[in-house]
């Protein structure tokens, strides 16, 4: 199994935690596979801005606000 | 007058406000299309004509009476079926809320009725707006407007459609992975995915709130240029709606494209494209370098994991709005929106949070490198041949998820970055479906993207409507 792939057993567990309804394991498997190459890309992206020496915990988290400072001049 | 679907939004304004013809001679001949459309291409899911005529009568009897016209006076259009309309049922493209009926008005409606714009209905959709490709197993399928066997795209397909067929002048979509451009490419119109935070969602059906954008569908870029002038701007009712005031877009179209820099991405973009799509790009950028564009080669940082990054964050936030429905009424989903909607299960919140915290580096990273090199960067819209609803539908295998992943491959990493981005016509492939090209520019650089599209248009024409 890829390593960033949950089990189903573990959507299942998760379902159960939050209440969403899951039927089977097979959908909990289809749950787990749609969301691992979200997962291995969020952890691959983390490598690469560390390794030009960005700091996650010192990132502006407001969106709109880096758009606004990065925009066109305004006319 | 019968060719009234054929004439652009601005002609038909211009004509409306010059007393040329009146409002409900308009609308009863794009009601008309509208019923043929929707038998050749289930882009509506309602259509309102009786609503549609009074409103155009009121049109008609305000200009008649010498009262101040907007932009859009007595023009018919009509939006995703996502909007706020007070005490009017909204469906989301589902079943799960059938009796919904908001309040109040979206901000985007208000904006337009307020310019004097009339609805003809409520246009197709993906169930929840998750899907890119026009199926809907709750409603039926909304079909291509050129070949009802290929898909409509989506998640916006309704609008795509509606539009291609002159069905309805401009219509607003959300674009959350390439939700406006997927239809409008697929249609032969212009699609814009702005800037997030340039148009106000208030009112509008979230998907991934840090993520979400609306967005017009024309046939014509001066109509986008038109319809956006009106929408865009502040609404205190959204918190991530920016303060700058939006410039002039019409104007912007007058100044060309001489000097303006378009970078053609060394990387990422082209190398997933048929050779079909590559040759009728090649013709854009010689369009543009006759045009007076300079065209120069960029690198650009490696955009493939963003639309995944992207995935993280609607995946997530998805579920979590979905949540409470998942748990009393999961059956009123359809299985696949339904397994969808439910992904978020399956994303860490740390992953979720690292997913949104990336944003700032990877976007300052992606506009010092590309736009210190170029004003525009210029990629395929979608890099395949429009394929087959059949080929896309439940079951369709292996081939279908690489399709799929295809069709939001040049579109997702601009709603990951919130990067305008534009789609427009590019010709047509071997079997006479659209081929469109995207340019994508700095944050709020929407009049830039405006004059490219304008500059493209010109050296090939808008898509006529579509005769049927």
């Amino acid at each position: 199994m890829n390593p960033e792939t949950l089990s189903a057993q573990a959507v299942l567990e998760l379902a159960r935690v939050t209440g969403v309804a899951v039927d089977d394991e097979a959908m909990a498997a289809r749950i787990a596979a749609g969301a691992a190459n979200a997962v291995a890309a969020v952890r691959d992206a983390l490598v690469d801005v560390q390794a030009i020496g960005v700091e996650l915990f010192d990132a502006h988290a407001d969106h709109l606000a880096t758009l606004e400072r990065l925009a066109e001049p305004e006319a | 007058m019968s060719d009234f679907f054929a004439m652009t939004l601005a002609r038909v304004a211009a004509g409306l406000r010059a007393g040329e013809f009146s409002s409900v001679e308009v609308t009863r001949a794009v009601l008309e299309r509208a019923q043929r459309a929707q038998q050749r291409s289930n882009c509506f899911l309602e259509i309102d004509a009786q609503g549609a005529l009074a409103a155009a009568t009121a049109a008609d009897a305000a200009r008649a009476r010498g009262e101040p016209l907007g932009p859009l006076h007595g023009v018919p259009l009509a939006h995703k079926d996502m909007f706020a309309r007070a005490g009017r049922t909204v469906s989301y493209g589902s079943r799960v809320r059938p009796r919904h009926a908001p309040a109040a008005r979206a901000a985007v409606l208000e904006r337009l009725a307020r310019a004097g714009a009339i609805e003809l209905g409520t246009l197709a959709m993906a169930e929840f707006a998750l899907g890119a490709t026009g199926h809907n197993a709750a409603f039926g399928d909304c079909r291509n407007a050129h070949d009802p066997a290929y898909i409509a795209g989506g998640s916006s397909s309704g609008s795509g459609v509606a539009v291609a067929l002159g069905a309805a002048y401009a219509s607003i979509g959300s674009d959350t992975g390439g939700s406006v451009r997927i239809p409008a490419a697929a249609n032969g119109c212009v699609g814009l995915k702005p800037t997030f935070g340039l148009i106000p969602r208030t009112g509008s059906m979230p998907l991934a709130p840090s993520i979400d954008v609306l967005g017009p569908v024309t046939r014509d870029v001066a109509d986008l240029a038109l319809v956006l002038q009106v929408i865009a701007g502040f609404d205190a009712g959204d918190r991530q709606s920016s303060r700058r005031t939006p410039p002039d877009y019409a104007g912007a179209l007058a100044q060309g494209v001489r000097g303006l820099r378009v970078g053609i991405p060394r990387s990422g973009f082209f190398e997933v494209a048929t050779d079909e799509v590559r040759s009728a790009l090649d013709r854009c950028v010689r369009d543009l370098r006759a045009a007076g564009a300079v065209i120069v080669e960029v690198e650009v940082p490696n955009v493939a994991p963003m639309a995944e990054l992207s995935r993280a964050i609607v995946y997530a936030e998805a579920t979590g709005l979905h949540a409470s429905w998942l748990r009393a009424r999961a059956d009123r989903y359809t299985p696949q929106v339904r397994v969808r909607a439910s992904t978020g299960l399956a994303i860490p919140a740390p992953i979720y949070f690292e997913a949104l915290q990336l944003r700032q580096p990877l976007l300052e990273r992606f506009v010092t490198t590309v736009f210190s090199r170029c004003d525009v960067l210029h990629t395929p819209l979608l890099p395949i041949s429009l394929p087959r609803r059949d080929e896309t539908d439940v079951g369709g295998g292996a081939r279908m998820w690489d399709i799929l992943a295809k069709l939001v491959h040049c579109t997702a990493p601009f709603n990951y970055l919130g990067l305008p981005a534009i789609a427009v016509p590019a010709g047509r492939d071997g079997k006479g479906l659209p081929i469109a090209a995207q340019y994508v520019a700095r944050p709020f650089g929407e009049s830039t993207l405006l004059r490219v599209a304008a500059a493209q248009q010109q050296a090939q024409p808008p898509f006529a409507p579509i005769d049927f």
